[in-house]
């Protein structure tokens, strides 16, 4: 097995598996980023979801050998310290119950509101459909990405939202 | 914190709580809390302290309990309760999950029971911590007892001097001071915690990746398994060729796994009947490298329906109908059936033949069947909690399996996720006496799906007379259903069939002549307590069952529950629990009624919607739900708005309910509508998310 170097959360590895071993257990077994959670290991759940270059991707079905230069980001790596609006609006929100699926569902949230910095409903069902939480905390999550979006609006656009009125 | 949860002094007396500080700094409360309300009425005897409270002298309030966290929030509620009694800074108290210890009893989380069953010994606990720091205070400062308060903020104070001492500082000598026997419990006008919405103390984890579950668990040394299963149910291991399997990089080891008999109950120690097995190191897909032959077991296959056909024939004959008549009402039927106006029974079960049972008086029958699927079991507290208590024994069976030390199997607790992958030790610690090391043993999808323990099939036939009134005078509920305790106990026809009855009290209990019968089906396939166990498919017959004579006798669903429960007659008290406070029809009339309000019964809809209604009593609480539904041209439903009441006595935390009644919607709507587990000669058909949809949300 050749070295395969990869880039996770800033950060430069060499990791040493078989190259169609999928993303996610490199980044679980082999580093230790076990906030990355194994759901169904099909890309049907989204429980696995991680940035590569921003984009979220199902690191379950993802061979760590197509990785290359991209960079990739967990949910260790998504903030310090949980200071992401989408993570901040998660717990505003109380979301998460037993929270396993949780760690994609914010990947995906964060990476929505980077493309599309005001979704709608439809929007968010588009991005967030293939995730399934079984606790059930759709609505929430629903309320949260809202909320998040509009943090998100505020950081960007401090001024133009407190002459508004808008108190974030 | 150096506080160690080890009281080294032996406590088996009847006291209810025992300072036990002995070789620490600090304070440290060992209680009992008991896995149910039952248990803990009768845990009054020999003191087997399974929770502790320890205040460090740093301040830190640590919740030591045999509780597991599975999004239910009991690390928040269990610590909020205390915090509220202690009178504590809220921010300075935590749960700690108790590893894996004999010393903890039975460490089941289920049957609804956490709370219930913590919330007298929690806030015992909390008051007697608290009145002890009152008095170390008090002999402290020299100043009289009654003088010193609490403040809410983890502080004594003494008004008069102005004196203040944190809990830290003065739990060390509390430590020193005899358990008090009554110490006095807050008035619930003053609760300033308990009642309120407080974030759950491991939100902060959860949303940045660092809540460890069973499957994020590492020890040194650890090796990875996946093991191979018979693909029929309860198949037999013929040979096995491990050559390929072998030849895969990383792989150490292959070897077959006796078969055992029964898995455990709550609280028993059992061996498992998981089939013979095949434990292969190394990982997943490595695994598709090894041959396995089996056949399947000498009961033969079971097809698609399973039982089905049998339990056809079991509700269309009479005579075979055994067990479980519940009040006299066999007599009281017989009678009604000869009364000139009352309803005649008839065991038929097609609403054709149900024409024949009507009386030519005023008096309506209905009939039912309903045919509940085998479902999945996912998030069963019941079913979790067996796991979770089957991964707390192995530090007792790994030395008679292995014949190794327990420190070498120490178990840790983590939190739960809604799939049994986090089975980190269930099987493997003691299953692996080859290994001589620590084994994760990892569950995929497919491993879930294929092997877990299903909430059984059941059948249900119902029948009802009426009387010229409208008056429901009779009730008749015939349940055929595999028995899920026989899992776990062995037989098709245990003595015990009590949980298959769950529920089944209201409110045909209250009807004058009521007959409950139940008749056990054979399957190969494992049982489980799924979620909220057979209060689903119970009820589901039931709630359906009082529409239809609604739809019968041209009444409102509405009015007809309010009418049946408004009865004088007695319900049949079915807690879940013997100590349980018997059921109480006004609680759920209340329910029903809040429900209705806030839903807008009996406005106007627009045409293809509509609303439907259920009410029931269950594990201790009262529940009304509304359902909006639109259903569409091509006969798809819209679920538009549920609106849910209620009554679950006192209130923890309002807005972690509020969560699990969203969730429980939605799990109930994925319960109804998808989940379905079918067999094909003696196989499960489903293996993943794509052909077990999961989500009503999509």
């Amino acid at each position: 097995m050749a070295p395969i170097s990869i880039t996770v959360n800033n950060k430069a590895h060499t990791v040493e598996v078989a190259p169609d071993t999928p993303l996610l257990w490199v980044l679980r077994d082999t580093l230790g980023f076990t906030g990355t959670k194994f759901g169904c290991g099909q890309a049907l759940c989204g429980a696995c979801t991680v940035h590569v270059d921003g984009e979220p991707t199902r690191s379950c079905v993802t061979q760590i050998s197509v990785i290359g230069a991209r960079k990739i980001t967990t949910i260790e790596g998504l903030s310090s310290g949980g200071q992401h609006p989408v993570q901040r609006a998660w717990l505003e929100a109380q979301v998460p119950q037993c929270g396993y699926c949780q760690a994609g569902m914010i990947m995906t949230t964060a990476a929505l509101l980077a493309s599309n910095p005001n979704p709608t409903d439809a929007d968010i069902d588009e991005a967030l459909g293939g995730h399934i939480c079984r606790c059930g905390t759709y609505a929430r999550i629903r309320n949260a990405v809202h909320q998040a979006a509009k943090a998100h609006a505020a950081a960007a656009h401090p001024q133009a939202l407190t002459s508004a009125g808008a108190s974030q | 914190m150096s506080l160690s949860p080890h009281p080294t002094t032996n406590l088996t007396r009847r006291d209810f709580l025992k300072s036990a500080s002995a070789g620490s700094a600090g304070l440290l409360l060992a209680f009992h809390l008991a896995p149910s309300a039952r248990a803990a009425s009768t845990a009054a005897g020999d003191f087997a302290p399974n929770a502790f409270i320890a205040i460090s002298p740093g301040g830190e309030i640590t919740l030591i309990v045999a509780r597991s966290e599975m999004g239910q929030g009991v690390r928040t509620t269990l610590a909020m309760i205390l915090a509220e009694e202690l009178d504590a800074d809220w921010s300075r108290v935590k749960v700690e999950q108790a590893d894996c210890d004999a010393k903890y009893g039975d460490m089941t989380t289920g049957g609804s029971m956490s709370i219930r069953s913590s919330w007298d010994p929690l806030r015992k606990a909390g008051a007697s911590a608290r009145d002890m720091l009152l008095t170390a205070a008090s002999e402290t400062w020299n100043v009289p007892k009654a003088e010193c308060t609490t403040t809410g903020t983890s502080t004594v104070e003494h008004k008069r001097s102005g004196k203040k001492l944190s809990y830290g500082a003065l739990a060390t000598r509390a430590a020193t001071v005899p358990v008090p026997k009554d110490a006095p419990l807050k008035d619930p006008k003053d609760y300033r915690i308990v009642g309120t919405k407080r974030n759950r103390i491991d939100g902060q984890h959860i949303v940045i990746g660092e809540a460890h579950y069973g499957i994020d668990t590492k020890v040194p040394g650890m090796l990875f398994a996946v093991v191979a299963r018979p693909p029929v149910v309860g198949g037999k291991v013929i040979r096995f060729d491990a050559t390929k399997a072998l030849a895969v990089p990383g792989v150490k080891k292959v070897f077959e796994v006796p078969a055992a008999e029964l898995p455990p109950l709550f609280g028993e120690e059992r061996k498992e009947n998981s089939g013979h097995q095949h434990y292969l190191w190394g990982w997943r897909r490595r695994r598709r490298r090894l041959y396995l032959a089996s056949h399947r077991r000498a009961q033969g296959p079971e097809n698609r329906l399973g039982q089905w056909p049998r339990s056809r024939r079991i509700l269309g004959n009479p005579k075979r109908q055994t067990r479980r008549a519940a009040q006299d009402s066999r007599q009281g039927i017989e009678k009604n059936r000869r009364s000139r106006c009352g309803l005649r029974l008839r065991h038929k079960e097609s609403p054709g033949d149900l024409r024949h049972a009507v009386p030519r008086s005023h008096g309506h029958g209905a009939s039912k069947l309903h045919r509940l699927r085998n479902q999945r079991k996912m998030r069963s507290l019941g079913s979790d909690a067996k796991s979770e208590r089957a991964r707390h024994r192995p530090r007792q069976r790994s030395e008679d399996a292995a014949g190794r030390a327990h420190d070498s199997h120490h178990s840790h607790r983590r939190r739960f996720w809604p799939s049994p992958v986090h089975r980190l030790w269930r099987r493997s610690g003691p299953r692996l006496p080859a290994a001589g090391v620590p084994v994760k043993v990892t569950w995929t999808r497919d491993d879930d799906i294929k092997h877990d323990y299903y909430r059984p099939i059941s059948r249900h036939h119902m029948q009802a007379g009426l009387d010229a009134n409208g008056e429901v005078t009779s009730w008749l509920h015939h349940i055929a259903a595999p028995s899920t305790d026989s899992t776990f106990l062995g037989g098709d026809l245990p003595d015990t069939g009590g949980t298959e009855i769950a529920g089944t009290g209201l409110p045909g209990g209250s009807v004058p002549n009521y007959f409950l019968q139940q008749s056990f089906l054979h399957t190969s396939l494992r049982r489980g307590y799924w979620r909220a166990v057979d209060m689903n498919w119970n009820h589901f017959a039931v709630q359906s069952f009082i529409d239809e004579i609604a739809a019968a006798s041209g009444r409102d669903p509405l009015e007809l529950r309010r009418q049946l429960i408004a009865t004088k007659q007695k319900p049949s008290g079915e807690g879940d629990n013997e100590s349980d406070a018997p059921v109480n029809t006004d609680r759920l009339l209340a329910v029903l009624n809040l429900a209705a309000e806030k839903s807008g019964w009996g406005k106007k809809l627009p045409p293809g919607s509509g609303r439907g209604v259920a009410g029931l009593y269950g594990f201790g609480s009262y529940v009304a739900h509304v359902a909006e539904v639109t259903v569409a041209k091509d006969g798809t439903l819209k679920i538009d708005r549920v609106v849910v009441a209620v009554d679950c006595g006192q209130v923890i935390n309002p807005d972690m309910l509020e969560a699990q009644v969203e969730g429980g919607v939605i799990f109930g709507l994925t319960s109804a509508l998808y989940d379905e587990i079918t067999l094909e000669n003696g196989q499960v058909q489903q293996s993943n998310f794509d052909d077990l949809p999961d989500d009503p949300h999509r």
